[in-house]
């Protein structure tokens, strides 16, 4: 083995295989060195938490949620944003393993995307680090999940639409690889398959931001959609602003529900009908399944579902007579 | 201690001289050679001189008050961004309900061997005198975006409260309004008083010679920081007859129009809010939200820069800087209506 090599273990040095960085630490104990305190195994009371940005007031929220369930448990979140023009998961997943962390928190991020690179969550793996993930996750990556069951969530929407007499629906979801946007056009196609004809959807995929939805929910009310479920309450947002920029008012003539139930959802113009993810049960499941680990209980792969709740406000009504529909 | 330095200088390849500057963590040593010195007395099985033991860590606390008012959170994306690029790993502190107090977590930050704190919208005088003495004996470099009270001898990245107050009450007399109320946070708040500074130097450079120095009080009220706070705040500037409000931030204002609303009043027909922050999402509220915007982007880069610069040994004057708000105009202000 080379010399640099040695030293890049040493180092703790990225683009070491795991075999060769195990062949080096043994070498080293059993000449009898000390091993340097970075990869002594000791690990800090640290945790990563890995969010998307923090523009998204759900965001934030989890992360008070579980800063604070870890804060009591004497662990400090280690806070890795992947703001616009940033950083890749990657780079954070290294910087996390410098530092020694004893688990990490992924709130959003590769693990839901199928098309993104997974093979930092190998790493982590590899050395042994928990890992929890918030909602849902590609299949193969084999950690436990804590998520909003998708299902129910899309059940709600569409039972409150259609019961409003709405039968032309339109989703607004994330980006076609990203597996909770996935699950949920599932359960609402499957629904619109039971009723047999009576009720259609549309699809129209977006990046998460409020002018993405805009134009995804563009393309669908040119199809004469009356009801509009949004993957996102930001995504609502920018679907309000197409209604409106159509010359339509909502919800007269076009109901839209969103997701999340992130702060503030209740001042905005109308008050947003939304699907209130339980954050706060969530969070505290999170940090419990990855402490856990953390005092050595096995890693199980179950993914834990929770149960999400349709807040009704002003932004979803009975459909218009005369209104376009089926 | 001679042959020691000897074989760590010979493991690490360098030469004494350069192991002796390493430990005495003089500058001028290129980062790789300082890590080759440290390995090999890891390796060695010798203890790193303590006051270098830290430096593995490059972590920064950044302790907000709360993650709620989504100010907070916009200063920690664009903080923790510019940490990131220089190295630095943000680990996050907030004061949750639960009752993790700021002291706590001063402690948990100290038994990380933090590099740096930046407090944003608090302060470490929260933590209790002990602890701010702590921070102060070890040195620990500190800077405030927008401290909740006065902190003098601290680096400070300040927006410009009263700027603020003038361009929300110039705003508003454009506009016919002339009895103008305030919700600030609590007495003691800083950036509050600041405001009210503002507001009570333009209410006494026009008062009528003779008027009670104290007639814009009832034109106030104090309260805390939630959208509740500032809904139940609202009644005593409308008792007193303010046909328009400045509110100290996004929040507060939110609660304003919901006390209006609640009173079958109309925004901004019947009363006009002026919301403070610029917080992401105000374009969509209900109505649209007049508010007066703070540089949170170039407020965290310089934050970062000073914090840098101290942990870098190259702190400037411990002084406050202020930055200029600019006031955004959209649907919650109007011409006031004669009542």
């Amino acid at each position: 083995m080379s010399e640099a090599t040695v030293s890049r273990v040493l180092n703790n040095r990225p683009g070491v295989a795991e075999a060769t960085r195990e062949a080096v630490l043994t070498a080293l104990d059993v000449l009898g060195y000390e091993r340097p305190t970075q990869l002594r195994g000791e690990r800090a009371r640290l945790i990563g938490l890995v969010l998307p940005e923090l523009q998204n007031p759900i965001f934030p929220a989890l992360a008070e949620v579980v800063g604070g369930a870890l804060a009591q448990r004497g662990f400090t979140p280690v806070l890795c944003t992947r703001t616009t023009g940033g950083l890749s998961e990657a780079y954070y997943v290294d910087m996390l393993l410098d530092q020694q962390v004893s688990g990490v928190v992924f709130c959003g991020g590769h693990y839901a995307e199928a098309d993104a690179p997974h093979e930092h969550y190998e790493l982590l793996r590899e050395r042994g680090v928990p890992v929890v993930l918030f909602n849902a996750a590609v299949g193969h990556l084999g950690f436990p999940c804590v998520a909003t069951d998708d299902e129910v969530a899309s059940e709600q929407s569409f039972g409150h639409l259609v019961s409003m007499g709405h039968t032309r629906l339109g989703a607004v979801v994330g980006p076609e690889d990203h597996v909770p946007s996935q699950r949920r056009v599932a359960s609402l196609r499957a629904q619109a398959a039971r009723s047999s004809g009576a009720v259609t959807v549309e699809v129209a995929h977006a990046q998460f931001s409020m002018e993405a939805g805009r134009a995804a929910a563009a393309r669908l009310l040119a199809k004469d959609v009356t009801g509009l479920v949004c993957g996102s309450d930001i995504l609502a947002l920018g679907a309000i602003r197409a209604v409106r920029r159509a010359g339509k008012d909502v919800p007269a003539d076009v109901s839209v529900i969103g997701f999340d139930d992130s702060g503030f959802m209740n001042c905005t113009d109308p008050p947003l009908t939304t699907v209130r993810q339980p954050i706060e049960a969530m969070g505290r499941a999170a940090v419990t399944l990855l402490l856990n680990q953390v005092e050595g209980a096995a890693a199980s792969e179950e993914e834990l579902l929770f149960e999400p709740e349709l807040v009704v406000r002003g932004s979803t009504g009975p459909l218009r007579d005369g209104a376009k529909g089926a | 201690m001679a042959t020691k330095l000897t074989e760590v200088a010979a493991f690490a390849g360098v030469s004494l001289a350069t192991v002796r500057r390493v430990l005495n963590d003089q500058p001028s040593i290129a980062q790789e050679t300082r890590e080759r010195v440290l390995t090999a007395l890891d390796v060695l099985g010798h203890e790193r001189p303590s006051k270098l033991r830290g430096h593995r860590a490059g972590l920064v606390g950044l302790v907000v008050p709360d993650l709620q008012n989504p100010i907070f959170p916009a200063f920690v994306e664009t903080v923790s961004a510019g940490l990131v690029k220089q190295g630095l790993m943000p680990v996050l502190c907030t004061r949750t309900a639960d009752g993790v107090s700021e002291a706590n977590y001063i402690k948990l930050l100290m038994d990380h061997e933090v590099a740096g704190i930046v407090f944003i919208g608090s302060s470490y005088a929260d933590a209790g005198p002990e602890h701010g003495r702590t921070l102060k004996e070890r040195g620990i470099p500190v800077v405030l975006i927008n401290p909740a009270d006065a902190n003098d001898g601290v680096r400070r990245i300040t927006v410009d409260d009263a700027s603020a107050v003038d361009q929300a009450l110039e705003h508003l007399r454009a506009l016919g309004h002339t009895r103008i109320g305030m919700l600030l946070g609590p007495g003691g708040h800083i950036p509050s008083a600041r405001k009210l500074g503002a507001f009570v130097a333009d209410w006494e450079r026009r008062a009528a010679p003779d008027s009670d120095p104290g007639a814009w009080r009832e034109l106030v009220a104090h309260t805390g920081f939630s959208m509740e706070d500032g809904r139940t705040a609202t009644a005593r500037p409308l008792e007193a007859g303010a046909t328009a409000l400045i509110c100290a931030s996004d929040a507060l204002a939110l609660g304003a129009v919901r006390a209006a609303y609640r009173q079958g009043m109309s925004i901004p027909g019947d009363l006009s809010v002026v919301g403070f922050d610029d917080s992401p999402y105000m374009i969509a509220t209900d109505p649209p939200l007049t508010t007066v915007r703070q540089p949170v982007r170039a407020m965290g880069a310089a934050a970062v820069d000073a914090l840098k610069a101290q942990i870098g040994g190259h702190a400037g004057p411990p002084d406050e800087t202020l930055y200029e708000p600019e006031l955004i105009v959209r649907a919650s202000t109007g011409v006031v209506r004669s009542r």
